[in-house]
């Protein structure tokens, strides 16, 4: 590692003469801090243990396999090369663990031809193995294959056998990859002395490591013990990683603990999270061909601490110094890379995290390394002189979308970026690193545009510490995102509830989730699984029918509207009608076999056994899942200990979600293996359950049988129904609520359960899966407002809409002020044609993506793009970048396309916005879609889009085509009267005669102005100071996001416009 | 005795007794500099400083003050006899970690109930309450940083407690970098102190008779239309205007050379609200236009016998950030057609017989008094003159025109001979004395419409006592 600059040089004019003394005692002082905080990046030195009389516990957090000779002492082949498992993870003291577990064997399964009997397994084992070594052709040295057949008593998963197994073969492999070429052999047809048989294969598709996990009982990230004389201890010489401690184990002798009583507890886990700053050219987002890495900021915490301990920057060229943080400067691009390199394997992170790393950090860095020929950068993993290679990943899943990234391999170290975690986990409006501190924290960031970036790095030791902050405080968010959603210990408790490894969370979908599950409960019955087709053309397969839903009886609703909900609707169906893949009948051969009493027949005819004949694995998976989520929710209760209930959350959150895959699962058509019997069958009794429902509740609570309305049921979704019972009395609205569930509960079988959870009152009901109500669970107070997909998160959306559709909800629903809601509708309107509204208010943001070049269809800010790219290649947004833009008045019939305009250029040259546009493509649609069930519809819009405060209208004087342009040439401007706009006579400066005894009230009108606007620029000016933490430096911040980033610039000009009204009042005294 | 005029009953039958005699009575007068021109802003400066920032005023704040601070600190921790005495560090960055030295910057004062306009915006979108108004946003969690151009760091340690200070004092501090922390543990502290002061002019006489008094008067808030409530400010223009009192108070009303109204004539009216929606906005007036107008009725009375200056204040129609500028003429119709009335900035400072006045109608101190510990506002005042600088919380929480070439705050050249702050809850008065022997009168002037207290400032001593005019009960 080259040496890092000499602290930073001062500016000249600034350079006080020191004696060389002085000089030399800051030398030595530098020394001295350099070697103190590389020393701080360490880790302690582990204890000396001794493996014969200590036992070695530790929290597994990753895990991989590798070729290698077989170890002398341990199971498995005795000749090479076997598969090897390595385990990352680290100890309570916080030392760093590899252990390489031996011995254990891939295998799968095959049915066995009738007539096989124990004594053909030798005759197959031999000529499996020809075969296979045959198709490898010798060339790498294997010269066993096929390790043991074994006859074993195994039924297949898929469908009821009577509960009786048959005989399988048990093959067992030295290496995974023989398994394809295995099965490939075997399902062609083996000849033998039986015959050619074909053999049908099970379980080929479980990979090695998940195969490894589910026979060890090792789940996602829990601690594992390997007792005292159990394991060997390697000597430093023999490492393979950086890891302080290595070990040898075999696969059968350590302690696998299930995440359960102390063993729920999370290791000292290292967390880094960095960020780095490239200098683009103008106009261009920058290039790793092209355009340097400047500075690299870095963060490391322990997991569940909120300070980080380790806080510096690696800045290319000098910076001052940063109280609180270690800066290490570096004259060269490549030195600077190689000690960030450096320092990853020094400080040995256990996970690495922040906000798009994945996207653009780290492949920027490889690229960029890549182009400068930093031979020694890409070594970022745990193992020693492994490559850090980049790979395009593909990410298909039905629950989160197919996405295209990058992934890397950081062996060892858990990947964990910020930024897909929220986007899966929440929906925001925007997702950049601002808007989303800005939800979560409560803080605003500085923004500092990329090409402001360049000239910060050009300027002197001053501005690179400026961006250095601001790389450090985009270093630090990352750590503090994590913390604040307790991401590490949600997934942490994914991993353990499902049984994965760490790194399938975010990497894969949902299946491997329920696979692991299904894997681990299958093995304990005996149970295969079959290796399902995919059938050809990706999205295709059957379609069956979703969830249906009871037609909306759309309206105000002015008395109380209970809600009645299923609990866990589809898992709990799926237990009581035992639907599994176990207890399925496929025909009606064996159905006919059995007595009627114990099938299901369901309402998509298909049929299921009952219980009685065999418990479903499914239901099994879910009855666990469902009753350990019970347990941490009561246990979350009684815990007082923030982390522990941290700890519960993230688990009873998790069981949840892996519940309902379970469903998701049955019926995902491309998956590892759907069964639409089940899926169907489920949401078809989901439908049947609704239907039921309003039937009872409708028939029960009737005039007819003594009550004082009848009830209705005015909507129904897949879960849930909506009830009026028709009395206005909360409390007996209550009351009935509980008394219907009950008894509409006792009409299935358990442990389907509706319950009552809540009360609307007054609802507004707008259309399917569009409401908003007050909910209420106790009958004194309502708990909060709660409205359902009416006002959309989609940012062609502008903030205006947002603020006046909720305002008007909370007048109708809280204040139930019907005019108030009208009032306030009516005066934005009128505000609005009046510009008096804030720009930010009504900008609109897409996001520049590389594809929309070539969109055929014009696009209101590709196109806004173009023109801005024309008018200052430095200032326009790049590729990548999200375009906020603003519609103006434009030609007559001009498209909506051509009048997008960036709001900063809109407010320098005071260019009129289109607030037709706004009134009518934005605000109009859903204003009326909740002002129409309360006034009807005609009435709605009468009353709302037209009258008195739509009369006046202000139009902004544009000061695009000035008097220099067109027929302005021609005129000639006069002063006018400020107060009645007549032409004054020439002398009168301000007023005419006739208003010259207003002046006064005029005057405090214009003050009144005047005064706020100030009070405005200094509070919006001096936020944004706080906000960069700096006064003595200009505010530099560009972060649209802010709401107050228009503001502060349009407050600038409102000012000085009225300013020059009130001087017109002459100067005083 | 101080209140020589209790009761009205008595004036008046004084005024009676004396009704006949009538003698004239020369008001004093007296030499008379207006040197508030720093605080007026003008077109050109306007044009730039509306697209300025306010680091510039922070820069030229530390660029004026760090000299005397330098000066300041030397005296104090250096005395050049030692070789490990503390350096004073050019830049906040260029500092040594564990080396005790010296640091001079700008304090920030890291408040978690400051007032945040991202959180009151924040509710009005969410239509949640937003956050309460308080007397004072001061909490245990403060904390204070220094910085400079070049950076900022936080100070640890108990010599400097963040109660005591505010944002924006520019201040020199010793202690040392705490290697682990980053923080600068403070061990001791200094301002800027008193400035140079020009000495006052040498008195020929001591006799009373050659005593000049200015009547120093703040927050008559007029506007409610009570008569009641006029009545003790009525009697104050009849005292001023020799038309009330025995002969002797007559004789001492004569004297009142001046009367200086430090802010907050007119009482406090929302500002015209941005809630009126725009089509019904046609037509509303200005909430003060009724106030305005009795108070052109009151200063046309005062005015017609005695110079009169009006300094706006937080509640009068002028212009709201600090420096606020004189109130309009156009809106004292009566008053102005008198010369003796004129309206001046907010600070104003001025020079009566060659004594230097310098004084705020109170946002400085009361804003202190917000974002401090401190409960006395005569010692915010003190501390204020100790800082030498009149509004230190400019621009953080007081809005301040963005100045961009010198911070006019600043009371560099010239310590003033009295230093005076208006609208405050009570009287109070003391003489602070600097290290090199200049001496300032500060006064904290109250509010009238709430004490019926003016201020007599005798301009010869720079003595100074209340006067109440009781109402009539």
């Amino acid at each position: 590692m080259a040496r890092p600059l000499k602290r930073a040089r001062s500016d000249k004019a600034d350079e006080v003469k020191e004696s060389q003394f002085v000089n030399d005692l800051m030398d030595m002082d530098e020394a001295q801090t350099e070697a103190d905080f590389r020393a701080s990046w360490k880790r302690k030195e582990p204890p000396n243990i001794n493996p014969v009389k200590d036992k070695l516990i530790f929290q597994q957090i990753d895990m991989d396999s590798y070729q290698g000779a077989p170890l002398k002492g341990m199971p498995g082949s005795k000749v090479g090369p076997v598969p090897i498992m390595q385990m990352f993870g680290v100890t309570q003291e916080g030392n760093s663990v590899l252990a390489h577990v031996h011995g254990f064997a891939p295998y799968f399964f095959c049915t066995t031809p009738a007539g096989f009997t124990e004594d053909h397994c030798a005759e197959v084992l031999s000529k499996l193995n020809t075969a296979v070594l045959g198709q490898l052709k010798g060339s790498d040295g294997v010269t066993c294959a096929v390790l043991a057949i074994e006859l074993v008593q195994k039924e297949s998963i898929f469908g009821y056998h009577e509960n009786r197994k048959v005989p399988f073969l048990q093959v067992t492999v030295t290496q995974h990859r023989f398994i394809s070429k295995a099965k490939m052999i075997l399902e062609n047809g083996m000849n033998t002395s039986l015959g050619v048989s074909v053999y049908e294969c099970y379980e080929t598709n479980v990979e090695y490591i998940l195969r490894f996990m589910v026979d060890t009982a090792v789940i996602g990230c829990n601690w594992i013990e390997l007792p005292a004389g159990k394991y060997r201890k390697r000597p430093k010489s023999n490492f393979q990683s950086l890891c302080q401690i290595e070990v040898d184990v075999a696969y059968d002798v350590f302690i696998s603990h299930p995440a359960e009583g102390e063993w729920s507890k999370i290791a000292p886990l290292r967390v880094l999270s960095f960020d780095i700053e490239c200098s683009g050219r103008k106009g261009v987002f920058p290039e790793p061909d092209m355009d340097p890495v400047i500075q690299i900021g870095n963060m490391v915490s322990i997991q569940g601490e909120s300070k980080p301990f380790v806080r510096n920057i690696f800045t290319l060229g000098g910076c001052a110094n940063i109280a609180g943080s270690q800066v290490l400067s570096f004259e060269r691009e490549q030195d600077l890379l190689h000690a960030w390199s450096e320092f990853i394997r020094e400080v040995d992170c256990d996970m690495v995290t922040g906000f798009n790393i994945m996207d653009f950090d780290f492949p920027y860095l490889m690229n960029r390394a890549k182009h400068l020929k930093c031979t020694k950068f890409p070594y970022l993993g745990r193992l020693k002189n492994h490559l850090t290679k980049l790979t395009d990943a593909n990410f298909n899943s039905k629950a989160y979308g197919a996405r295209e990234s990058k992934d890397i391999n950081l062996d060892g170290r858990l990947k964990f970026d910020v930024l897909p975690i929220l986007r899966r986990d929440y929906k925001l409006r925007s997702y950049t690193l601002n808007a989303v501190s800005a939800h979560f924290l409560n803080e605003q960031k500085e923004d500092v545009h990329h090409s402001i970036i360049s000239d910060l790095q050009n300027g002197d030791d001053q501005t690179r510490r400026r961006l250095a902050v601001y790389c450090l405080k985009d270093s630090y968010l990352p750590l503090r995102l994590l913390e604040k959603l307790m991401c590490v210990y949600n997934y942490m408790e994914m991993a353990r509830v499902t049984g994965v490894p760490f790194r399938y969370l975010l990497a894969r979908g949902q299946q491997i989730k329920v696979i692991s599950q299904l894997l681990r409960r299958s093995r304990q019955q005996d149970l295969v699984i079959p290796v399902y087709q995919k059938q050809g053309g990706g999205e295709g397969g059957v379609e069956y029918e979703g969830a249906t839903v009871i037609e909306p009886v759309r309206g105000y609703y002015d008395v109380p509207i209970s809600t009645l909900d299923f609990a866990s609707l589809y898992p709990s169906i799926m237990m009581a009608h035992n639907l599994c893949y176990t207890t399925l009948l496929p025909n009606k051969k064996v159905r006919d076999t059995i007595n009627p009493d114990d099938v299901t027949r369901t309402p998509t005819d298909d049929y299921f056994v009952k219980p009685t004949l065999r418990k479903g694995l499914l239901p099994a998976i879910l009855q666990d899942l469902l009753t350990a989520r019970k347990k941490a929710k009561k246990d979350l209760k009684a815990e007082t200990d923030p982390f522990k209930r941290a700890v519960l959350d993230g688990r009873q959150l998790a069981l949840k979600i892996s519940a309902n895959s379970v469903y998701g699962f049955t019926g995902a058509t491309v998956g590892r293996l759907p069964c639409l019997q089940i899926s169907a069958s489920t949401t078809a009794f989901g439908r049947e359950m609704i239907e039921h429902t309003k039937q009872m509740v409708e028939t029960t609570y009737s005039i007819t049988n003594g009550y004082s309305h009848d009830a209705q049921v005015i909507y129904g979704d897949t879960d849930s129904v909506m009830i009026k019972f028709g009395c206005s009395d909360m409390t007996e609205v209550m009351k009935r609520s509980e008394e219907a569930a009950a008894l509409v509960t006792k009409t299935f079988i358990a442990p389907i359960k509706l319950e009552f959870e809540k009360v609307y009152f007054p609802y507004l009901l707008i259309n399917k899966k569009r409401y908003a109500g007050l909910y209420w669970t106790q009958p004194t107070k309502w708990d909060k407002m709660d409205a359902k997909g009416i006002v959309t998160v989609r940012r062609d959306n502008c903030p205006l809409v947002v603020t006046l559709i909720n305002t008007c909800l909370r007048k109708l629903l809280i204040e139930r002020d019907r005019q108030g809601a009208i009032d306030y509708a009516k005066g934005i309107i009128s505000d609005l044609l009046c510009n008096r509204v804030d720009i930010s208010q009504l900008v609109i943001t897409k996001a520049l993506s590389k594809k929309e070049d070539g969109y055929e269809n014009k696009q209101a800010h590709v196109e806004l793009w173009k023109r801005m790219l024309k008018r200052d290649a430095g200032s326009a947004p790049s590729l990548g970048d999200r375009v906020p833009y603003v519609i103006i008045q434009g030609a007559k019939g001009a498209r909506a396309f051509e009048k997008s305009e960036d709001p900063i250029y809109v407010l320098d040259n005071n260019i009129p916005l289109d607030t037709t546009y706004y009134l009518e493509n934005q605000l109009s649609k859903p204003l009326l879609s909740i002002f129409d069930p309360i006034l009807g519809e005609n009435k709605a819009r009468s009353q709302l889009l037209a009258g008195d405060h739509t009369l006046v209208v202000k139009k902004a004087s544009g000061s695009r085509g000035g008097p220099s342009s067109g027929l302005f040439k021609f005129t000639k401007t006069k002063a006018s009267c400020m107060s009645c706009k007549t032409i004054l006579e020439p002398g009168c400066v301000n007023l005419c005669d006739r208003c010259k005894p207003d002046e006064s009230k005029l005057y405090q009108k214009e003050v009144g102005k005047l005064t706020a606007l100030e009070e405005k620029f200094s509070r919006l000016w001096s936020q944004c100071q706080r906000c960069q933490g700096s006064l003595h430096q200009d505010v530099l911040c560009t972060s649209s996001d802010c709401p107050i980033y228009y503001m502060r610039k349009k407050v600038q000009k409102d000012l000085k416009d009225q300013d020059t009204i009130v001087q017109k009042f002459g100067d005083t005294w | 005795a101080e209140d020589f005029l209790t009761s009205p009953d008595e004036a008046l039958i004084a005024q009676l007794e004396n009704g006949g005699d009538v003698k004239q009575l020369e008001r004093a007068s007296c030499t008379y500099k207006n040197k508030s021109d720093r605080f007026r802003t003008t077109t050109t400066q306007k044009d730039k400083a509306f697209k300025t920032q306010f680091a510039q005023i922070y820069y030229q704040r530390l660029i004026q003050m760090r000299p005397a601070l330098k000066n300041a600190a030397e005296i104090k921790w250096i005395s050049g006899s030692s070789p490990d005495e503390p350096k004073l560090v050019d830049k906040l960055l260029n500092m040594t970690s564990n080396e005790r030295c010296i640091i001079v910057g700008t304090v920030y004062k890291e408040m978690k109930l400051k007032p945040n306009i991202l959180d009151e915006y924040h509710c009005r979108e969410t239509y949640e309450a937003p956050p309460p108004e308080r007397s004072k946003y001061n909490s245990a969690d403060d904390s204070l940083l220094i910085e400079d151009q070049s950076g900022r760091v936080v100070l640890g340690g108990t010599a400097l407690l963040p109660d005591d200070l505010v944002t924006g004092v520019v201040i020199a501090l010793l202690g040392v970098e705490d290697v682990t922390t980053g923080d600068f543990i403070v061990e001791d502290f200094c301002f800027a102190d008193a400035g140079p002061q020009t000495l006052l002019p040498i008195s020929d006489t001591k006799h009373n008779d050659d005593d000049v008094y200015i009547a120093l008067i703040s927050g008559l808030n007029l506007g409610s239309g009570d008569a009641d409530e006029l009545f003790p400010l009525q009697m104050f223009i009849d005292y001023v205007t020799g038309q009330l009192g025995s002969s002797t108070e007559q004789k001492s009303a004569s004297k009142i050379a001046r009367v200086i109204i430090a802010g907050n004539l007119i009482k406090e009216v929302d500002n015209v609200s941005e809630d009126i929606a725009a089509y019904k906005m046609k037509g509303v007036e200005a909430k003060t236009v009724e106030s305005v107008k009795e108070l052109d009725h009151v200063l046309s009375q005062l005015a017609s016998c005695v110079p009169v200056d009006i300094m706006s204040g937080a509640h009068d129609p002028s212009n709201q950030t600090v420096p606020q500028q004189p109130m309009h003429k156009c809106m004292f119709p009566k008053a102005a057609s008198t010369s003796l009335l004129r309206g001046v900035t907010n600070p104003y400072d001025c020079e009566i017989n060659g004594v230097s006045i310098l004084g705020t109608s109170g946002q400085n101190v009361n804003d202190i008094y917000r974002f401090s510990n401190h409960e006395d506002r005569l010692k915010i005042l003190e501390c204020v003159w100790r800082w030498r600088h009149l509004c230190p919380t400019a621009p953080d929480t007081l809005g301040c025109f963005p100045f961009y070439e010198s911070d006019p705050f600043v009371m560099l050249e010239e310590t003033p001979h009295v230093l005076f702050v208006g609208n405050q809850p009570t009287y109070r008065t003391t003489i602070a004395e600097g290290a090199s022997g200049q001496k300032t009168r500060l006064i904290c002037v109250p509010t009238f419409s709430k004490t019926h207290t003016v201020v007599m400032l005798n301009v010869r001593t720079q003595e100074c006592h209340p006067l109440v005019f009781a109402g009539m009960d």
